[in-house]
């Protein structure tokens, strides 16, 4: 019978993240350098912040492995895929003046001592990495364009990318078309993903309608990372719920909880919900099982 | 409930060739608990006759002729080993009373039905068959959905004693009082679907209902829910044709179809075998293993169970053998998915019960059909049929 569905459900993860890299790479990189605002190496900058934490996830997953096994062999790279796709999910949510040293050590450090917690690691790296950036003051996520000029994106604009996020997680097309591709993967949750979506977008929407402040929907909604979070970060395997209901109760709650943080914290709403709302997955799922 | 579609092998093909394996050199008859032994050692016993009686009225027959050796302990599919009557064949065939075959069967009275197969005490697979057509009220279900894929025992006996069948239903439902019969078979038996739809007019009651070719609809308990029936019965179509034999020919069922198939296998085919038989004899005279090393599973793939000696009794309980080319499993820790809650026919999560093992209610493990559906959309590979069972590893038959 079968298998490989999870190596499966990877790699498409790398195949749908491999778009919105490049065009990372584009605005974050190339668009810059082209305007002369940074120089050849650090055009190279959003594949560096990635090697970086990739590599430091592989090394302290190794690591790990090793440590548990005490021989090398083939089955401990396999072992380490999770902590790759983790780490490679991390960066892309990173704010473009992130120092690559800094997310080489938290996913190492991470990889290698929390490989057995229950909740969403890829949210926990980034609060970690977010926290020494604001120790550093390196949480804008502006570029150096971005913050040299003042924005007026419209509803295109934004959903071509080219709005204010992270490094590789601003093109709403991109992260659409990703979505689209992971459902036809059995593995990939997309009740959670459909149900925080809709929950989120309803929230969002209506009460600027109803002040008809209809201009700040699209930066409110296609911003801060919100949508790459919940199509990529939120199905995580291991740390969302399982049950189908389960599911859709924690798509909502991290739709309501994003919406609420955001009044806080913009940036972290998103991420602060998944991490919330994985730490009670399982009271959630157990709340859905036929007893 | 998702609906699974179980992916099949190509290369396995059913020969249209009907075998026979109907000359043990020894059967074994269970002696269960609570029933009485009604021969000695060296006593002869004649095809037919009855051999073991309970106060239930569960009878268990001779399916050959010969003397009786003693008893032996003797291992069953069920998993247990069980003290055995063995009769040793003398290939007569020799019968105490032959009684003619009935012409027709449609002229049988209600009572004269009910006590003819009380008689034989006709149970399948462990359940009495006339408690439950007395049960039926008003409707009940033909269940001619194989239970497993690649078996071909329900198609089977469709193809050859369709009119039979269908003769046999029409007496039920005029015994039970004109009910409305649901005749199930898989959306995928173009030929089959053709031959009903010609004679099915001459049967207004029955009613024919096409099932799509997914796992596990086989299952009564599938079956009911899906025609949103629950207080339905459910009669296999296997239960139906014994009924025919019983009423026709007046003789208890002492042989049975047997499905055995698989990729290692040659041939692959519906085999009749003696009840009480030995599956190690059948296979050594009627089979060959085509690759040293295989996995043979009794009753299928899914929900079956691999076993790793073929010296079993056959009984009402097996209803094929599948032998594939060995395969390396490797099990990997949960991934958190949920397909396996997802898939289950029954509503049951069998992750809850993986990650709460001994702290479930029993009534949890009951629900179970042990279909084994949760085991074949596991893309880890974690054994959670056996822990529906209500035990981590579930080893039988180890030699």
């Amino acid at each position: 019978m079968k298998k490989g569905l999870s190596n499966r459900l990877y790699l498409m993860y790398i195949i749908a993240l491999c778009p919105l890299v490049i065009y990372g790479l584009f605005k974050n990189g190339i668009l810059l350098y082209k305007k002369d605002l940074v120089n050849f190496i650090m055009m190279f900058k959003p594949i560096l912040i990635l090697l970086m934490s990739v590599s430091g996830a592989f090394i302290g997953g190794f690591l790990r492995e090793y440590k548990r096994q005490g021989k090398i062999s083939f089955k401990m790279i396999n072992r380490t895929k999770t902590n790759v796709i983790e780490a490679i999910l991390v960066a892309c949510i990173l704010p473009i003046k992130s120092s690559p040293l800094v997310v080489f050590g938290i996913s190492f450090l991470v990889s290698l001592f929390l490989s057995k917690v229950k909740f969403n690691r890829i949210a926990l790296m980034y609060l970690f990495i977010e926290g020494i950036n604001v120790l550093f003051k390196l949480n804008v996520f502006e570029n150096v364009y971005e913050a040299s000029t003042v924005l007026n994106y419209d509803a295109l604009d934004l959903f071509w990318g080219l709005g204010v996020g992270g490094i590789n997680s601003t093109s709403i097309l991109f992260i659409l078309l990703g979505l689209v591709f992971l459902c036809f993967n059995k593995l990939y949750k997309k009740e959670i993903v459909f149900s925080s979506i809709i929950s989120f977008l309803i929230l969002g929407i209506v009460p600027f309608m109803i002040r008809e402040e209809y201009l700040n929907i699209c930066p409110f909604i296609f911003g801060f990372n919100i949508l790459f979070i919940l199509v990529f970060i939120l199905p995580n395997l291991y740390s969302s719920s399982y049950t189908l209901k389960g599911q859709i109760a924690s798509g909502i709650s991290v739709g309501i909880l994003t919406y609420l943080l955001s009044f806080v914290t913009p940036y972290t709403a998103c991420i602060l919900a998944v991490l919330i709302v994985s730490v009670l997955s399982g009271i959630i799922d157990r709340i859905f099982v036929i007893k | 409930m998702q609906e699974v579609t179980i992916k099949k092998d190509n290369k396995i093909k059913l020969d249209t060739i009907f075998h026979s394996s109907l000359n043990p050199k020894f059967i074994f008859l269970p002696i269960k608990k609570g029933y009485d032994l009604l021969v000695e050692d060296n006593d002869y016993v004649y095809k037919n006759d009855k051999v073991l009686v309970s106060p239930l009225g569960s009878n268990i027959y001779s399916s050959i002729s010969g003397r009786v050796l003693g008893i032996k302990e003797m291992t069953y599919f069920n998993g247990s080993t069980t003290t055995s009557l063995v009769i040793e064949n003398d290939f007569k065939e020799n019968i105490r009373k032959r009684c003619g075959a009935r012409k027709y069967i449609n002229n049988y009275t209600k009572e004269e039905f009910f006590d003819t197969l009380k008689k034989v005490s006709l149970h399948y697979k462990g359940n009495d068959t006339v408690s439950k057509i007395k049960k039926i009220e008003s409707s009940f279900i033909v269940n001619c959905v194989e239970l497993e894929p690649y078996f071909g025992n329900k198609y089977f006996i469709l193809k050859k004693h369709i009119e039979e069948v269908l003769e046999t239903i029409d007496l039920i439902d005029k015994i039970t009082g004109n009910n409305k019969v649901l005749f199930v078979i898989k959306n995928n038996e173009s030929e089959l679907i053709n031959e009903l739809m010609n004679i099915l007019g001459t049967y207004p009651n029955i009613e024919l209902k096409l099932i799509n070719d997914a796992y596990p609809n086989g299952r009564d308990e599938v079956l009911k829910k899906y025609f949103k029936l629950d207080l339905a019965q459910v009669i296999d179509v296997e239960e139906i044709y014994n009924i025919y034999e019983i009423l026709k020919r007046g003789k208890p069922v002492t042989e049975k179809f047997i499905t055995i198939t698989g990729n290692a296998v040659n041939p692959s085919c519906i085999i009749k075998v003696k009840m009480g038989s030995l599956l190690s004899e059948i296979f050594t005279s009627h089979f060959d293993f085509t690759s040293k090393n295989v996995d043979v599973y009794i009753n299928g793939l899914l929900g079956g169970e691999l076993v790793h000696t073929l010296k079993y009794v056959v009984d009402s309980n097996i209803d094929g053998i599948l032998i594939m080319e060995h395969t390396e499993i490797e099990k990997e820790a949960c991934i958190n998915c949920g397909i396996c809650s997802k898939c289950c026919p029954m509503g049951l999560n069998p992750k809850y019960v993986f990650d709460h093992e001994g702290r479930v209610k029993p009534i949890y493990y009951e629900k179970c059909l042990q279909c084994g559906l949760c085991n074949y959309v596991c893309p880890s590979n974690i054994d959670l049929k056996s822990c529906m069972k209500g035990c981590r590893k579930n080893e039988k038959g180890i030699e």
